[in-house]
Protein backbone atom coordinates (compact mmCIF):
# COMPACT_ATOMS: atom_id res chain seq x y z
CA UNK A 1 0.00 0.00 0.00
CA UNK A 2 1.53 3.53 -0.55
CA UNK A 3 1.19 6.42 1.36
CA UNK A 4 -1.20 8.08 -0.69
CA UNK A 5 -3.70 5.16 -0.07
CA UNK A 6 -2.74 5.19 3.67
CA UNK A 7 -3.61 8.55 4.53
CA UNK A 8 -6.79 8.42 2.77
CA UNK A 9 -7.69 5.56 4.78
CA UNK A 10 -6.49 7.66 8.67
CA UNK A 11 -9.46 8.56 10.74
CA UNK A 12 -9.12 11.54 12.48
CA UNK A 13 -8.58 11.10 16.07
CA UNK A 14 -11.88 12.35 17.22
CA UNK A 15 -13.85 9.36 14.83
CA UNK A 16 -11.22 6.90 15.53
CA UNK A 17 -11.49 7.66 19.24
CA UNK A 18 -15.17 7.69 19.16
CA UNK A 19 -15.32 4.14 17.21
CA UNK A 20 -13.70 2.67 19.87
CA UNK A 21 -16.07 3.96 22.61
CA UNK A 22 -19.00 2.63 20.08
CA UNK A 23 -17.12 -0.94 19.94
CA UNK A 24 -16.50 -1.02 23.66
CA UNK A 25 -20.21 -0.10 24.01
CA UNK A 26 -21.01 -3.65 21.66
CA UNK A 27 -18.23 -5.73 23.60
CA UNK A 28 -20.51 -4.26 26.89
CA UNK A 29 -23.77 -5.05 25.57
CA UNK A 30 -22.53 -8.97 24.61
CA UNK A 31 -21.06 -9.00 27.92
CA UNK A 32 -24.51 -8.24 29.69
CA UNK A 33 -26.66 -10.47 27.50
CA UNK A 34 -26.14 -13.86 25.39
CA UNK A 35 -26.72 -13.18 21.44
CA UNK A 36 -30.11 -14.30 20.84
CA UNK A 37 -31.19 -11.91 23.96
CA UNK A 38 -29.38 -8.81 22.42
CA UNK A 39 -30.90 -10.28 18.40
CA UNK A 40 -34.90 -10.26 19.78
CA UNK A 41 -34.45 -6.94 22.42
CA UNK A 42 -32.88 -4.94 19.08
CA UNK A 43 -35.81 -6.03 16.27
CA UNK A 44 -38.22 -5.37 19.44
CA UNK A 45 -36.41 -1.66 19.43
CA UNK A 46 -36.76 -1.34 15.54
CA UNK A 47 -39.87 -2.50 15.64
CA UNK A 48 -41.05 0.25 18.43
CA UNK A 49 -43.40 3.22 17.98
CA UNK A 50 -40.47 5.37 19.16
CA UNK A 51 -42.55 7.74 20.37
CA UNK A 52 -41.63 9.86 23.74
CA UNK A 53 -40.76 8.40 26.34
CA UNK A 54 -40.22 5.21 25.08
CA UNK A 55 -37.07 3.83 26.84
CA UNK A 56 -35.24 0.74 25.25
CA UNK A 57 -33.90 -0.32 28.10
CA UNK A 58 -37.11 -1.18 29.21
CA UNK A 59 -38.78 -2.23 26.02
CA UNK A 60 -35.54 -4.47 24.69
CA UNK A 61 -32.86 -4.51 27.95
CA UNK A 62 -29.64 -3.26 28.61
CA UNK A 63 -27.84 -5.46 26.40
CA UNK A 64 -29.83 -4.66 22.93
CA UNK A 65 -30.29 -1.16 23.91
CA UNK A 66 -26.62 -0.77 23.79
CA UNK A 67 -26.17 -2.69 20.47
CA UNK A 68 -28.95 0.26 19.28
CA UNK A 69 -26.62 2.65 20.92
CA UNK A 70 -23.54 1.11 19.35
CA UNK A 71 -24.89 0.77 15.90
CA UNK A 72 -26.19 4.60 15.49
CA UNK A 73 -23.21 5.74 16.43
CA UNK A 74 -20.91 3.72 13.71
CA UNK A 75 -23.26 4.35 11.21
CA UNK A 76 -22.75 8.13 12.29
CA UNK A 77 -19.45 8.45 12.32
CA UNK A 78 -19.67 6.56 8.99
CA UNK A 79 -21.86 9.24 7.66
CA UNK A 80 -19.35 12.09 8.58
CA UNK A 81 -16.26 10.14 7.19
CA UNK A 82 -17.68 9.60 4.08
CA UNK A 83 -19.08 13.20 3.38
CA UNK A 84 -16.20 14.35 4.74
CA UNK A 85 -16.82 16.29 7.14
CA UNK A 86 -14.09 17.31 9.15
CA UNK A 87 -13.86 17.08 13.25
CA UNK A 88 -14.80 20.36 15.21
CA UNK A 89 -16.28 20.86 18.14
CA UNK A 90 -19.88 20.43 16.12
CA UNK A 91 -19.58 16.93 14.48
CA UNK A 92 -17.89 15.49 17.90
CA UNK A 93 -21.48 17.35 19.67
CA UNK A 94 -23.47 15.69 17.37
CA UNK A 95 -21.72 11.91 17.24
CA UNK A 96 -22.43 11.64 21.29
CA UNK A 97 -25.94 13.33 20.96
CA UNK A 98 -26.85 10.53 18.22
CA UNK A 99 -25.37 8.16 20.04
CA UNK A 100 -27.64 8.99 23.43
CA UNK A 101 -30.55 9.68 21.97
CA UNK A 102 -30.13 5.62 20.95
CA UNK A 103 -30.91 4.72 24.38
CA UNK A 104 -34.59 6.12 23.81
CA UNK A 105 -36.33 6.77 20.51
CA UNK A 106 -33.96 6.82 17.68
CA UNK A 107 -32.57 4.03 16.06
CA UNK A 108 -31.06 2.58 12.92
CA UNK A 109 -34.47 2.13 11.06
CA UNK A 110 -35.87 5.69 11.89
CA UNK A 111 -32.80 8.22 11.30
CA UNK A 112 -32.16 7.18 7.40
CA UNK A 113 -34.76 8.48 5.92
CA UNK A 114 -34.58 11.75 7.60
CA UNK A 115 -30.50 11.91 6.71
CA UNK A 116 -31.25 10.95 2.95
CA UNK A 117 -33.82 14.04 3.42
CA UNK A 118 -31.14 16.27 4.45
CA UNK A 119 -28.84 14.80 1.39
CA UNK A 120 -31.72 15.58 -0.95
CA UNK A 121 -31.25 18.68 0.00
CA UNK A 122 -28.02 19.11 -0.41
CA UNK A 123 -28.08 18.15 -3.94
CA UNK A 124 -31.45 20.10 -4.17
CA UNK A 125 -28.69 23.08 -2.95
CA UNK A 126 -25.91 21.86 -5.15
CA UNK A 127 -23.84 22.26 -2.09
CA UNK A 128 -21.90 19.23 -0.92
CA UNK A 129 -23.46 17.39 1.89
CA UNK A 130 -20.50 17.68 4.25
CA UNK A 131 -22.26 21.37 4.63
CA UNK A 132 -24.84 19.46 6.16
CA UNK A 133 -23.53 17.17 8.28
CA UNK A 134 -24.86 18.71 11.69
CA UNK A 135 -28.70 18.65 10.76
CA UNK A 136 -27.69 15.20 8.81
CA UNK A 137 -27.03 13.85 12.60
CA UNK A 138 -29.81 15.82 14.31
CA UNK A 139 -33.06 15.96 12.51
CA UNK A 140 -33.04 12.10 14.01
CA UNK A 141 -34.80 13.97 16.40
CA UNK A 142 -38.01 13.85 14.64
CA UNK A 143 -37.03 10.15 14.28
CA UNK A 144 -40.59 9.00 16.18
CA UNK A 145 -42.22 10.26 13.29
CA UNK A 146 -40.71 7.86 10.92
CA UNK A 147 -41.74 4.86 13.37
CA UNK A 148 -45.17 6.02 14.40
CA UNK A 149 -46.21 5.81 10.84
CA UNK A 150 -44.51 2.51 9.69
CA UNK A 151 -46.06 0.93 12.77
CA UNK A 152 -49.45 2.88 12.48
CA UNK A 153 -51.23 -0.40 12.05
CA UNK A 154 -53.64 1.21 9.44
CA UNK A 155 -52.78 0.08 6.14
CA UNK A 156 -50.91 -3.00 5.27
CA UNK A 157 -46.79 -3.49 6.59
CA UNK A 158 -45.57 -2.66 2.85
CA UNK A 159 -47.58 0.73 2.30
CA UNK A 160 -47.10 2.06 6.58
CA UNK A 161 -43.10 1.30 5.78
CA UNK A 162 -43.06 3.72 2.38
CA UNK A 163 -45.43 6.15 4.08
CA UNK A 164 -43.02 6.30 6.77
CA UNK A 165 -39.90 6.25 4.43
CA UNK A 166 -41.31 9.02 3.06
CA UNK A 167 -42.22 11.22 5.63
CA UNK A 168 -38.92 10.58 6.57
CA UNK A 169 -37.16 11.83 3.46
CA UNK A 170 -39.86 14.88 3.51
CA UNK A 171 -38.67 16.10 6.86
CA UNK A 172 -35.49 15.68 6.70
CA UNK A 173 -35.69 17.89 3.08
CA UNK A 174 -37.41 20.92 5.07
CA UNK A 175 -35.02 20.00 8.36
CA UNK A 176 -32.10 22.53 7.39
CA UNK A 177 -34.42 25.36 6.40
CA UNK A 178 -36.44 25.54 9.25
CA UNK A 179 -33.22 24.66 12.04
CA UNK A 180 -31.29 27.41 10.27
CA UNK A 181 -34.02 29.91 10.59
CA UNK A 182 -34.89 28.89 14.60
CA UNK A 183 -31.83 30.03 15.59
CA UNK A 184 -32.11 33.12 15.47
CA UNK A 185 -35.06 33.26 17.82
CA UNK A 186 -33.00 32.16 20.75
CA UNK A 187 -29.65 33.93 19.86
CA UNK A 188 -27.47 31.28 20.40
CA UNK A 189 -28.41 30.83 24.06
CA UNK A 190 -30.21 27.07 23.79
CA UNK A 191 -27.54 24.90 23.02
CA UNK A 192 -29.92 22.84 21.77
CA UNK A 193 -30.70 24.75 18.94
CA UNK A 194 -31.73 21.87 16.71
CA UNK A 195 -34.78 20.54 18.80
CA UNK A 196 -36.63 23.79 18.97
CA UNK A 197 -36.62 23.30 15.61
CA UNK A 198 -37.96 19.86 15.75
CA UNK A 199 -40.33 21.05 18.42
CA UNK A 200 -41.67 23.07 16.13
CA UNK A 201 -41.80 20.35 12.97
CA UNK A 202 -43.14 17.85 15.72
CA UNK A 203 -46.15 20.04 16.71
CA UNK A 204 -47.10 21.41 13.19
CA UNK A 205 -47.07 17.61 12.10
CA UNK A 206 -48.72 16.02 15.60
CA UNK A 207 -50.89 19.01 15.74
CA UNK A 208 -52.33 18.36 11.98
CA UNK A 209 -52.55 14.60 12.54
CA UNK A 210 -54.84 14.77 15.46
CA UNK A 211 -56.77 17.39 13.22
CA UNK A 212 -57.60 14.71 10.74
CA UNK A 213 -58.12 11.76 12.91
CA UNK A 214 -54.48 10.32 13.23
CA UNK A 215 -54.35 10.30 17.42
CA UNK A 216 -50.80 10.96 18.76
CA UNK A 217 -49.95 11.17 22.03
CA UNK A 218 -47.15 10.64 24.40
CA UNK A 219 -46.70 7.22 26.12
CA UNK A 220 -44.06 6.76 29.32
CA UNK A 221 -42.28 3.45 29.19
CA UNK A 222 -39.49 3.86 31.73
CA UNK A 223 -36.88 1.23 32.93
CA UNK A 224 -35.85 0.66 36.12
CA UNK A 225 -33.34 -0.91 38.24
CA UNK A 226 -30.57 -0.27 36.08
CA UNK A 227 -28.12 1.87 39.00
CA UNK A 228 -25.20 -0.48 39.40
CA UNK A 229 -24.60 -1.72 35.74
CA UNK A 230 -25.35 1.89 34.40
CA UNK A 231 -22.99 3.69 37.05
CA UNK A 232 -20.59 1.39 36.17
CA UNK A 233 -20.78 2.30 32.61
CA UNK A 234 -20.77 6.09 32.79
CA UNK A 235 -18.00 6.10 35.30
CA UNK A 236 -16.14 3.64 32.94
CA UNK A 237 -16.85 6.11 29.96
CA UNK A 238 -16.22 9.07 31.88
CA UNK A 239 -12.76 7.46 33.13
CA UNK A 240 -12.07 6.61 29.41
CA UNK A 241 -12.16 10.64 28.07
CA UNK A 242 -10.02 11.50 31.33
CA UNK A 243 -7.58 9.25 29.95
CA UNK A 244 -7.97 10.03 26.29
CA UNK A 245 -7.13 13.26 27.26
CA UNK A 246 -4.14 12.59 29.14
CA UNK A 247 -2.96 10.27 26.47
CA UNK A 248 -3.04 12.58 23.85
CA UNK A 249 -1.93 15.94 25.76
CA UNK A 250 0.33 14.25 28.46
CA UNK A 251 -0.59 13.94 32.46
CA UNK A 252 0.62 17.69 32.94
CA UNK A 253 -0.92 19.26 29.83
CA UNK A 254 -3.98 17.30 29.62
CA UNK A 255 -5.16 19.71 32.63
CA UNK A 256 -3.68 23.25 31.77
CA UNK A 257 -5.90 26.00 30.65
CA UNK A 258 -8.94 23.70 32.02
CA UNK A 259 -10.00 26.94 34.00
CA UNK A 260 -9.92 28.83 30.87
CA UNK A 261 -12.92 26.64 30.19
CA UNK A 262 -14.80 28.91 32.30
CA UNK A 263 -13.63 31.99 30.65
CA UNK A 264 -16.63 31.27 28.18
CA UNK A 265 -20.27 32.46 28.03
CA UNK A 266 -21.04 28.88 25.92
CA UNK A 267 -23.07 30.99 23.81
CA UNK A 268 -23.36 29.45 20.27
CA UNK A 269 -20.26 28.90 18.83
CA UNK A 270 -18.17 28.14 21.31
CA UNK A 271 -16.11 25.39 19.82
CA UNK A 272 -14.02 23.79 22.67
CA UNK A 273 -12.04 21.57 20.05
CA UNK A 274 -10.99 24.37 17.64
CA UNK A 275 -9.79 26.32 21.22
CA UNK A 276 -8.46 23.50 23.29
CA UNK A 277 -7.64 20.59 21.01
CA UNK A 278 -7.93 17.16 22.84
CA UNK A 279 -7.78 18.36 26.31
CA UNK A 280 -11.84 18.80 25.51
CA UNK A 281 -11.84 15.01 26.81
CA UNK A 282 -10.76 16.27 30.49
CA UNK A 283 -14.37 18.66 30.12
CA UNK A 284 -16.21 15.48 28.77
CA UNK A 285 -14.76 13.32 30.95
CA UNK A 286 -15.33 15.71 33.76
CA UNK A 287 -19.40 16.50 32.97
CA UNK A 288 -19.84 13.04 32.44
CA UNK A 289 -18.66 12.06 36.02
CA UNK A 290 -20.60 15.34 37.48
CA UNK A 291 -24.30 14.15 35.47
CA UNK A 292 -23.97 10.65 36.46
CA UNK A 293 -23.13 11.64 40.56
CA UNK A 294 -25.82 14.12 40.29
CA UNK A 295 -28.50 11.79 38.95
CA UNK A 296 -27.20 9.35 41.66
CA UNK A 297 -27.29 12.02 44.41
CA UNK A 298 -30.78 13.02 43.79
CA UNK A 299 -32.00 9.48 44.26
CA UNK A 300 -33.41 9.17 40.36
CA UNK A 301 -33.04 6.09 38.08
CA UNK A 302 -29.98 5.89 35.57
CA UNK A 303 -32.78 5.01 32.74
CA UNK A 304 -32.57 5.45 28.93
CA UNK A 305 -33.45 9.18 29.28
CA UNK A 306 -30.78 9.65 32.04
CA UNK A 307 -28.23 8.07 30.08
CA UNK A 308 -29.23 10.65 26.91
CA UNK A 309 -29.05 13.18 28.87
CA UNK A 310 -25.53 12.34 30.62
CA UNK A 311 -24.05 11.75 26.91
CA UNK A 312 -25.97 15.20 25.58
CA UNK A 313 -23.56 16.71 28.64
CA UNK A 314 -21.13 15.11 27.41
CA UNK A 315 -21.06 15.97 23.49
CA UNK A 316 -21.81 19.69 24.42
CA UNK A 317 -18.38 19.79 26.88
CA UNK A 318 -17.17 20.07 23.43
CA UNK A 319 -19.19 23.00 22.18
CA UNK A 320 -20.03 25.33 25.03
CA UNK A 321 -20.62 23.09 28.03
CA UNK A 322 -17.99 23.71 31.14
CA UNK A 323 -18.05 23.54 35.11
CA UNK A 324 -19.16 26.68 35.45
CA UNK A 325 -21.69 27.44 33.15
CA UNK A 326 -23.71 24.43 34.36
CA UNK A 327 -24.24 23.89 37.77
CA UNK A 328 -26.30 27.04 38.22
CA UNK A 329 -28.72 25.74 35.45
CA UNK A 330 -28.96 22.18 37.24
CA UNK A 331 -29.27 24.19 40.69
CA UNK A 332 -32.87 26.11 38.90
CA UNK A 333 -33.61 22.62 37.53
CA UNK A 334 -33.25 20.65 40.74
CA UNK A 335 -34.85 23.53 43.14
CA UNK A 336 -37.62 23.19 40.46
CA UNK A 337 -38.26 19.75 40.54
CA UNK A 338 -38.41 19.78 44.10
CA UNK A 339 -40.97 22.22 44.05
CA UNK A 340 -43.55 21.03 41.62
CA UNK A 341 -46.87 18.73 41.77
CA UNK A 342 -44.32 15.55 40.02
CA UNK A 343 -42.45 13.54 42.28
CA UNK A 344 -39.37 14.93 42.59
CA UNK A 345 -37.72 11.91 41.09
CA UNK A 346 -39.76 11.28 38.47
CA UNK A 347 -38.08 10.14 34.89
CA UNK A 348 -39.57 13.13 33.20
CA UNK A 349 -38.35 15.47 36.07
CA UNK A 350 -34.88 13.86 36.26
CA UNK A 351 -34.75 14.21 32.10
CA UNK A 352 -36.09 17.90 32.65
CA UNK A 353 -32.76 18.14 35.37
CA UNK A 354 -30.26 16.55 33.09
CA UNK A 355 -31.56 18.39 29.54
CA UNK A 356 -31.32 21.79 31.36
CA UNK A 357 -28.12 22.16 30.99
CA UNK A 358 -29.35 23.49 27.35
CA UNK A 359 -28.88 26.90 28.67
CA UNK A 360 -25.97 26.85 30.31
CA UNK A 361 -25.39 29.94 27.94
CA UNK A 362 -27.60 31.78 30.03
CA UNK A 363 -25.39 30.84 33.28
CA UNK A 364 -22.35 31.59 31.82
CA UNK A 365 -23.13 35.02 30.32
CA UNK A 366 -24.94 36.71 32.56
CA UNK A 367 -23.96 34.91 35.80
CA UNK A 368 -25.46 32.41 38.39
CA UNK A 369 -28.41 33.83 39.28
CA UNK A 370 -30.05 34.38 36.00
CA UNK A 371 -28.71 30.92 35.34
CA UNK A 372 -31.34 29.72 38.11
CA UNK A 373 -33.81 31.67 37.43
CA UNK A 374 -33.45 29.68 33.57
CA UNK A 375 -32.83 26.47 35.30
CA UNK A 376 -36.34 27.12 37.03
CA UNK A 377 -38.15 27.83 34.56
CA UNK A 378 -36.93 25.29 32.44
CA UNK A 379 -38.69 22.24 34.26
CA UNK A 380 -41.98 23.46 34.06
CA UNK A 381 -42.05 24.29 30.36
CA UNK A 382 -40.33 20.95 29.42
CA UNK A 383 -42.89 18.80 31.69
CA UNK A 384 -45.50 19.80 29.02
CA UNK A 385 -44.12 20.87 25.53
CA UNK A 386 -43.68 17.26 25.39
CA UNK A 387 -47.17 16.52 24.89
CA UNK A 388 -48.12 19.02 22.54
CA UNK A 389 -45.70 18.33 20.04
CA UNK A 390 -47.44 14.77 20.58
CA UNK A 391 -44.09 13.08 21.85
CA UNK A 392 -42.45 13.29 18.27
CA UNK A 393 -39.74 15.52 19.08
CA UNK A 394 -36.61 13.58 20.79
CA UNK A 395 -35.24 16.60 22.19
CA UNK A 396 -38.03 17.83 23.73
CA UNK A 397 -35.98 20.00 26.03
CA UNK A 398 -34.47 21.75 22.98
CA UNK A 399 -37.51 22.71 22.45
CA UNK A 400 -38.59 24.11 25.84
CA UNK A 401 -35.07 25.90 26.23
CA UNK A 402 -36.03 27.72 22.74
CA UNK A 403 -38.87 29.11 24.84
CA UNK A 404 -36.91 30.09 27.97
CA UNK A 405 -34.12 31.69 26.66
CA UNK A 406 -36.93 33.36 24.21
CA UNK A 407 -38.60 34.91 27.22
CA UNK A 408 -35.91 35.48 29.36
CA UNK A 409 -33.30 37.45 26.78
CA UNK A 410 -35.68 40.52 26.89
CA UNK A 411 -35.98 40.65 30.51
CA UNK A 412 -32.30 40.04 31.07
CA UNK A 413 -31.34 43.05 28.69
CA UNK A 414 -33.93 45.21 30.43
CA UNK A 415 -32.69 44.52 34.06
CA UNK A 416 -28.80 44.43 32.50
CA UNK A 417 -29.74 48.43 30.84
CA UNK A 418 -31.28 49.14 33.85
CA UNK A 419 -28.67 48.19 36.24
CA UNK A 420 -26.18 49.74 34.38
CA UNK A 421 -28.17 53.17 34.41
CA UNK A 422 -28.94 53.36 38.07
CA UNK A 423 -24.56 52.59 38.43
CA UNK A 424 -23.98 55.46 36.03
CA UNK B 1 -26.79 35.08 -4.74
CA UNK B 2 -29.16 36.50 -2.24
CA UNK B 3 -28.29 34.48 0.49
CA UNK B 4 -24.69 34.77 -0.12
CA UNK B 5 -25.36 38.44 -0.11
CA UNK B 6 -27.39 37.77 3.34
CA UNK B 7 -24.24 36.18 5.11
CA UNK B 8 -21.71 38.86 3.69
CA UNK B 9 -24.31 41.51 5.51
CA UNK B 10 -24.40 39.86 8.27
CA UNK B 11 -20.49 39.24 9.04
CA UNK B 12 -20.81 43.34 7.83
CA UNK B 13 -23.05 43.85 10.92
CA UNK B 14 -20.63 41.95 13.34
CA UNK B 15 -18.04 43.48 12.56
CA UNK B 16 -19.71 46.91 13.28
CA UNK B 17 -21.11 45.78 16.17
CA UNK B 18 -17.29 44.63 17.73
CA UNK B 19 -16.10 47.83 16.67
CA UNK B 20 -18.96 49.68 18.75
CA UNK B 21 -18.60 48.13 21.77
CA UNK B 22 -14.77 48.97 21.81
CA UNK B 23 -16.11 52.00 21.89
CA UNK B 24 -15.08 53.38 18.30
CA UNK B 25 -17.59 55.95 17.03
CA UNK B 26 -16.42 56.58 13.21
CA UNK B 27 -16.28 53.18 10.86
CA UNK B 28 -14.96 52.68 7.37
CA UNK B 29 -16.18 49.56 5.72
CA UNK B 30 -15.11 48.52 2.41
CA UNK B 31 -16.81 45.48 0.93
CA UNK B 32 -15.47 43.59 -2.18
CA UNK B 33 -17.60 41.02 -3.96
CA UNK B 34 -15.50 39.09 -6.62
CA UNK B 35 -16.55 36.22 -8.73
CA UNK B 36 -15.51 33.57 -6.03
CA UNK B 37 -14.71 35.85 -3.33
CA UNK B 38 -15.69 38.39 -0.80
CA UNK B 39 -13.81 40.71 0.85
CA UNK B 40 -14.46 43.11 4.27
CA UNK B 41 -12.37 45.45 5.29
CA UNK B 42 -13.01 48.05 8.81
CA UNK B 43 -11.15 50.35 9.74
CA UNK B 44 -12.06 51.83 13.38
CA UNK B 45 -10.20 53.77 16.39
CA UNK B 46 -11.54 51.81 19.08
CA UNK B 47 -11.50 53.70 22.61
CA UNK B 48 -10.90 50.69 25.04
CA UNK B 49 -9.89 47.97 23.36
CA UNK B 50 -6.91 46.18 25.60
CA UNK B 51 -4.11 44.12 24.60
CA UNK B 52 -6.38 40.91 26.01
CA UNK B 53 -9.34 41.81 24.01
CA UNK B 54 -7.41 41.92 20.81
CA UNK B 55 -5.49 39.15 21.35
CA UNK B 56 -9.10 37.18 21.90
CA UNK B 57 -10.13 38.54 18.75
CA UNK B 58 -6.77 37.41 16.90
CA UNK B 59 -7.83 33.89 18.22
CA UNK B 60 -11.27 33.61 17.44
CA UNK B 61 -10.90 34.93 14.33
CA UNK B 62 -7.80 32.14 13.62
CA UNK B 63 -10.80 29.76 13.55
CA UNK B 64 -10.86 27.69 10.42
CA UNK B 65 -13.46 27.74 8.05
CA UNK B 66 -15.93 25.39 8.65
CA UNK B 67 -18.71 24.95 6.30
CA UNK B 68 -20.55 22.10 8.32
CA UNK B 69 -21.30 24.58 10.81
CA UNK B 70 -22.56 27.28 8.49
CA UNK B 71 -25.90 26.50 7.42
CA UNK B 72 -26.95 25.95 10.48
CA UNK B 73 -25.65 28.52 12.59
CA UNK B 74 -24.97 31.99 10.30
CA UNK B 75 -28.03 33.14 11.06
CA UNK B 76 -26.80 34.06 14.70
CA UNK B 77 -23.88 36.62 13.66
CA UNK B 78 -25.26 40.47 14.68
CA UNK B 79 -27.37 39.19 16.45
CA UNK B 80 -26.76 39.61 20.35
CA UNK B 81 -25.66 42.82 21.80
CA UNK B 82 -23.15 43.01 24.04
CA UNK B 83 -21.77 38.99 22.79
CA UNK B 84 -17.94 39.07 22.08
CA UNK B 85 -18.05 35.83 20.68
CA UNK B 86 -16.47 36.35 17.07
CA UNK B 87 -14.92 32.58 16.79
CA UNK B 88 -18.06 32.48 14.70
CA UNK B 89 -16.96 34.94 12.31
CA UNK B 90 -13.27 33.17 12.13
CA UNK B 91 -15.39 30.10 11.18
CA UNK B 92 -17.37 31.76 8.41
CA UNK B 93 -13.77 33.49 6.62
CA UNK B 94 -11.52 31.76 4.77
CA UNK B 95 -8.61 34.48 5.35
CA UNK B 96 -8.47 37.01 8.23
CA UNK B 97 -6.02 39.32 9.53
CA UNK B 98 -6.18 42.08 12.74
CA UNK B 99 -3.82 44.80 12.96
CA UNK B 100 -3.45 47.45 15.19
CA UNK B 101 -1.34 50.27 14.38
CA UNK B 102 -1.39 53.76 15.47
CA UNK B 103 -4.51 54.20 17.33
CA UNK B 104 -6.26 52.03 14.42
CA UNK B 105 -7.86 48.76 14.18
CA UNK B 106 -8.29 47.21 10.54
CA UNK B 107 -9.66 44.14 10.18
CA UNK B 108 -9.85 42.50 7.18
CA UNK B 109 -11.90 39.20 6.23
CA UNK B 110 -12.17 37.07 2.91
CA UNK B 111 -14.81 34.51 1.90
CA UNK B 112 -14.40 32.21 -0.88
CA UNK B 113 -17.50 30.66 -2.56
Amino acid sequence: MDNSSRRSLRLPFPYALMLAINLGFLAFAFFLDSPANLLEGFITIITSRAILVTDFFAIGGKGATLVNVSLVGISSIIMLVASKAKPSGATIMALWVTAGFAFFGKNVYNMIPLTFGVWLFSKYKKEPFSNYSLASLLVATLSPIVSELTFLGAFSVPVEIAIGILSGFVIGFIFPAVSAHMVRMHSGYDLYSMGFAGGLIALIFSTSANSFGLSLAPVSIWSYGNNLVMSIFMYSVSLTLILSGIFYEGPKNAWRDYCKFFSHSGRLITDFFFLYKTRIYINMGVLCAFATTVTLLIGAELNGIAAAGIFTMVGFACFGKHMKNVPPILIGAILSAYLNVWDFTAPANVAAILFSAALAPIAGQFGWLWGIVAGFLHVSVAMHVGEISGGMNLYNNGFAAGFIAMFLLPIITLSERMRKRHED
Amino acid sequence: MRIKFEKTMKIASELLSYCHRMGASEFHLDITEGNHAVSLVIRAKPEHITIEAMERLRIALEAPRQREIEQDYWELMGEVEGSSEMTLLGMLCDETSVVYEGDELTITLVRYD
